[in-house]
């Protein structure tokens, strides 16, 4: 579909509207470039978001220690023996990929278990710690296929934008520029051989 | 015929009131029973039938879960160690107060712990212990801003040694450090109160093989968790029986393969028998579960074979907190959807 803009037919007009042309189809180029490396490094990371599964099956099972530790050790125990583990340290920064911002974390200190006294207890920690990073990992992916995709469609929508709608319209604008400017100069021709031979039909 | 020296009146009444109380514990098809129960509520109802009745009817049903089950488990724990301090004579009292010191002690690194991870815990979170036995003030040591107010208030206690231990704390930063001490401290006061004991011997050797066991399988943890060795030193127990510094070093700081000679080479080296793979893989928490089960079953032994001595009064006190651990494990694992085999497991039996 394509909308004819009424505009004056003029020359200085079909120029501006062919220089627009290029700069639109330059700009729909790059679009699509943008485009592509998008979901080129959606694709990346959609492989990263498939370990998902893996790591819940790792999750539960580090949480099957975790209900052994519970059990034997009881919650007030084991709530205290948790306390002994050093806390994670974390630090969120972002950075661009073709112009969209996404979020990296970064772990500045590991969580230190080595405080845990009872063995059971340990056991569950040393499973889930190397957990958390992972957990870490998928949700800092997740968050960005979820930015880069948003970016994604806007730019297809754009790009499909100008493919169907701006471009074939420009384009018929200036067809429809090029065939007015035609008959007015077939009319300008018809008009001056008729009044060249009327002046010449006077002098004879 | 065979001559038995003669005992003290307080010795006799003291062994025979324990035989009388061992009654109360859970028989091992009271066990299996509530190890098969479905749910939790299924575990209350049997609760309520036996010596636990009086507390978890106590519960408002709406409360009634792992955790306030729990904190009756203990709160009876204490009750039946307090009992004997209780019924003991001055002779025997000293040794029986201080054996259940390892309750305080249990509360001294529970509150160490969470004080190390900036947090608060409250009250119902300890063992209940009777004011009269205990000189440590629990609730200015919850109450304490810091971890360093906190040992600061064991100053006037039997556990002060733990505070020449602050420099290595923020050294490591650590509370392994402090759990190492209270136990030596705990340890050597026991020990020292043996030697008063009539039939010490036999005292001796049920306290001093769970001691040097609690060493030892304290010795492999630190092992698992690559410390430094002046921080490994500082975290065990300093007092040995059949074992010595040496052997818990080496146990300590030799590769896993090596352990499993080292530990047949000792007095222990029964406990260990058939432990080869889980000792040579360093699966603590395994190993852990297999010499407390033994202990278990070798207090149950002497409880059998030596019923007349005074022994069979620890073994009982023994048996009470493997009762608590056991009934710990069944409630919480209830709660959390454990399987029966699962809880089979990590229950001693």
């Amino acid at each position: 579909m394509s909308f004819v803009v009424r505009v004056a037919a003029t020359k200085g007009v079909l120029l501006r509207l062919r220089e627009q042309l290029g700069f639109i189809q330059k700009g729909k180029e790059i679009l699509k470039m943008k485009r592509e490396q998008l979901a080129g490094e959606i694709n990346r990371l959609l492989a990263e978001v498939k370990a998902r599964g893996e790591l819940e099956k790792e999750i539960m099972e580090a949480y099957d220690h975790l209900k052994k530790a519970h059990s034997t050790l009881g919650y007030q125990n084991l709530r205290s023996m948790a306390l002994t583990v050093g806390q994670i340290d974390l630090s969120g920064l972002t950075y661009s990929v073709m112009g969209v911002v996404v979020p990296e974390l970064r772990i500045e200190k590991e969580a230190d278990i080595s405080n845990v006294a009872s063995g059971v207890a340990y056991e569950a920690a040393e499973k889930l710690s190397p957990l958390l990073e992972k957990i870490i990992r998928l949700g800092e992916s997740e968050a960005k296929i979820e930015r880069l995709v948003d970016e994604f469609m806007s730019t297809n929508r754009k790009v499909n934008a100008l493919e169907q709608i701006v471009i074939p319209s420009i384009a018929s604008t200036i067809r429809y520029i090029e065939g007015r400017l035609y008959e007015e100069m077939l009319e300008e021709f018809i008009r001056t051989k008729h009044v060249r031979e009327a002046i010449r039909r006077r002098r004879a | 015929m065979k001559i038995f020296p003669l005992r003290s009146p307080e010795l006799i009444y003291i062994v025979t009131r324990a035989h009388g109380l061992r009654t109360h514990l859970l028989k091992p098809e009271d066990v299996s029973a509530l190890i098969k129960a479905p749910n939790l509520s299924t575990i209350v109802e049997a609760l309520l039938k036996g010596d636990y009745a009086q507390d978890v009817s106590a519960i408002p049903s709406e409360k009634i879960n792992a955790i306030s089950l729990t904190e009756v488990f203990y709160k009876k724990l204490a009750g039946r160690f307090y009992f004997i301090v209780k019924v003991t004579g001055r002779s025997l009292r000293k040794f029986f107060e201080d054996y259940a010191k390892r309750l305080e002690v249990e509360n001294i690194k529970r509150i160490l712990r969470v004080k190390h991870g900036k947090e608060t815990i409250i009250e119902e979170e300890l063992i209940p212990i009777p004011r009269e036995y205990t000189t440590v003030n629990f609730p200015a040591m919850i109450g304490a801003k810091d971890l360093d107010e906190s040992v600061g208030l064991l100053k006037a206690t039997m556990y002060a040694p733990v505070m020449d231990k602050m420099d290595l704390y923020k050294r490591y930063n650590t509370t392994l450090i402090f759990e190492g001490v209270l136990e030596s401290i705990y340890f050597k006061k026991l020990w020292k109160d043996i030697e008063e004991l009539p039939e010490k011997k036999d005292i001796k050797d049920i306290i001093g093989q769970e001691m040097d066991l609690k060493n030892i399988i304290l010795a492999l943890g630190l092992k698992a968790k690559n410390l430094p060795a002046e921080l490994i030193e500082a975290s065990l127990i300093t007092l040995y029986y059949k074992l010595n510094k040496t052997v818990i070093s080496s146990i300590a700081q030799e590769r896993p393969e090596s352990t499993f000679p080292i530990l047949m080479g000792t007095y222990y080296a029964k406990y260990f028998q058939g432990l080869r793979e889980i000792v040579e893989k360093n699966l603590t928490s395994e190993i852990e579960h297999a010499i407390s089960n033994s202990l278990f079953n070798e207090h149950l032994k002497i409880m059998r074979e030596k019923s007349l001595g005074l022994v069979f009064v620890p073994a009982y006190l023994s048996l009470c907190e493997f009762e608590a651990r056991n009934m710990t494990t069944i409630v919480t694992g209830k709660q959390l959807g454990l399987s029966e085999e699962k809880l089979r497991g990590i229950l001693f039996l």
